[in-house]
């Protein structure tokens, strides 16, 4: 097995791209898209004939231009031995993007994948896109009709979890407003102005007892990053990071089990999380950083301690004590998270590893983290029913 | 047996489909029974109700009657709703543990103040004009001291 490195990250702001259907100059996917891959090869130092693989995130439904992997290879003119696929895995798309991408160059089949895609959806209102993705988040002929939707089940996470626990709904909060200290930092961010936790408390109800502001915006992204050889990174004389390990878990249900269980103890996390540390040969302790796909605040709480990096039951309340602030003990989203980079569904793993980039080849500006070193990433789909993990190392 | 009738207004939101198989569940509902199925191998009772058993991947099922009691573990109260669904908001889903250890989620049509985690619940039927669909109500004789 051939190493692996992530020798470049491009993308867009976070934010609204989309074009409405009127709007007489369209935005096109593949222009914007375009745009991202040739900032990647440019941020590699290779050339396009080095490309062999590329790996897309599936684009919405919303997406005119069909086939859209093989048109792009098509629009850019790209020869590659390897994969050009699409991959659609609900909120674990992006993260099985990346992870067939480092695959094909794990394997050998080229040394240079991309990993890729553009996520549009924001023209298209909140209250129609969830008649779509509600079928994506239950059962549609035993739970769609009840009206559950995707954010509900996080959000009887919540209620559960203060039951359990005790936490405050201002300890889980506390996520949102440490998550907007991070994006003010971000230029990729789709929000930046100062917030409080007087104004998510304030913040219309959403999913009891979910707010607006601690559930996920709306948005839009395009993205691309480079995965290489190692002897392709270390000519390129660019800085890179080096994949150190991986772990995944799918606990066999959708949503919820059909029989009693800890929901919120989130056991695919937990079982990828140590997937991970025993293929990285790692300790919780020993990571510096970590990005998690939480469109929730309460899921940051949930996947932070099912991963052993805060202490099960009191992440909440480590939370609101700074712990995984920028300066605290183990930096968590420093991106701004999905409430404040923002959340384009499909893609909001590969900026995850993006931000993950940055900060573990210095680059990440006034938010770096210093000495930042072991960064690692998790990405969900269902109510964390499935995790997969990766933790990238500074070369 | 399904004793609570709760009427609703208009079709359903978002009707379920059934099936050759799934069609002894939805006449039970209209007809006044909650069932599920049993492995009459490994006597698995699941839910929602399968033609196969998933513990021990036989085919040999029964529909078995079951009580539709239940506790609720967690719940939650929806405000932003698929459009779909807007004209019923706010409402309340959750998820309700029952006595043959199943786990169920379904609507619950009890009053958001009175909602609470452990609150014991019993299925109803809702009577929408196109079809009935489940939920659950909070239980006779709870809350009352």
């Amino acid at each position: 097995m051939n190493e692996v490195t992530l020798l470049a990250a491009s993308a867009v702001p976070v934010g609204k791209i989309q074009s409405r259907p009127e709007a007489p100059d369209q935005i096109l996917e593949h222009e914007l898209l375009s745009e991202v891959v040739r900032q990647s090869l440019a941020q590699a130092n290779v050339s396009k004939t080095e490309v062999g693989a590329m790996i897309f995130a599936e684009p919405h439904i919303y997406t005119k231009q069909k086939y859209f992997a093989t048109f792009m290879a098509g629009y850019l003119g790209m020869k590659c031995e390897g994969a050009v696929m699409e991959i659609l895995g609900n909120g674990m798309t992006g993260g099985l993007v990346f992870d067939r991408a480092v695959d094909e160059v794990r394997l050998g089949r080229t040394e240079v994948a991309l990993a890729l895609g553009v996520n549009l959806e924001t023209a298209v209102p909140a209250t129609e896109h969830m008649n779509y993705t509600m079928r994506a988040t239950g059962d549609v002929d035993f739970q769609a009709p009840a009206g559950f939707t995707p954010i509900s089940w996080y959000a009887m996470d919540a209620v559960r979890y203060m039951h359990e626990t005790g936490a405050t709904r201002e300890q889980i909060s506390s996520v949102a407003v440490k998550n907007r200290k991070h994006a003010m930092l971000n230029p990729l961010a789709q929000f930046r102005k100062p917030m409080t936790i007087e104004d998510v408390l304030a913040s219309k109800p959403i999913v009891h007892p979910l707010s607006l502001l601690d559930v996920p915006p709306r948005s839009d992204g395009a993205v691309c990053l480079v995965l290489a050889s190692r002897r392709v990174a270390e000519q390129s004389g660019q800085p890179y990071v080096v994949l150190r390990g991986r772990g995944s878990y799918h606990e066999g249900v959708h949503q919820i089990a059909d029989a009693p269980a800890d929901m919120i103890a989130f056991d695919a996390a937990r079982r990828a999380g140590k997937a991970l540390y025993d293929d990285a040969g790692l300790t919780p302790d020993q990571i510096d950083i970590a990005e998690v796909y939480a469109p929730c605040t309460i899921v940051e709480i949930l996947v932070a301690e099912a991963l052993g990096l805060l202490e099960k039951g009191k992440g909440a309340e480590q939370t609101e004590a700074g712990e995984t602030t920028l300066g605290g003990r183990i930096p968590i989203n420093t991106s701004g998270g999905c409430q404040s980079r923002g959340h384009p569904a499909r893609l909001t793993p590969l900026y995850n590893a993006l931000e993950l980039y940055q900060q573990l080849t210095s680059q990440a500006g006034p938010r770096q983290v210093d000495g930042a070193r072991i960064g690692l990433m998790c990405c969900e789909l269902g109510n964390y029913n499935a995790a997969l993990t990766h933790v990238l190392e500074t070369a | 047996m399904i004793e609570h009738v709760i009427p609703m207004t208009g079709n359903r939101p978002y009707p379920p489909r059934t099936s050759g198989f799934t069609k002894t569940f939805w006449d039970g509902i209209a007809e006044g029974r909650f069932q599920t199925t049993t492995c009459t191998d490994c006597q698995k009772t699941t839910f929602p109700p399968k033609p196969i058993c998933p513990a021990c991947m036989g085919a040999n099922v029964e529909w078995k009657e079951i009580s539709g009691r239940g506790t609720i573990y967690s719940y939650t109260i929806i405000h932003a709703a698929p459009s779909i669904f807007a004209h019923e908001t706010p409402y309340a889903v959750g998820i309700v543990d029952t006595p043959e250890r199943l786990r169920i989620g379904a609507r619950l049509l009890i009053p958001q103040e009175r909602l609470q985690v452990s609150m014991p619940v019993a299925v109803g039927r809702m009577e929408y004009e196109d079809g009935p669909f489940f939920g659950f109500v909070e239980a006779e004789g709870h809350g009352t001291k």
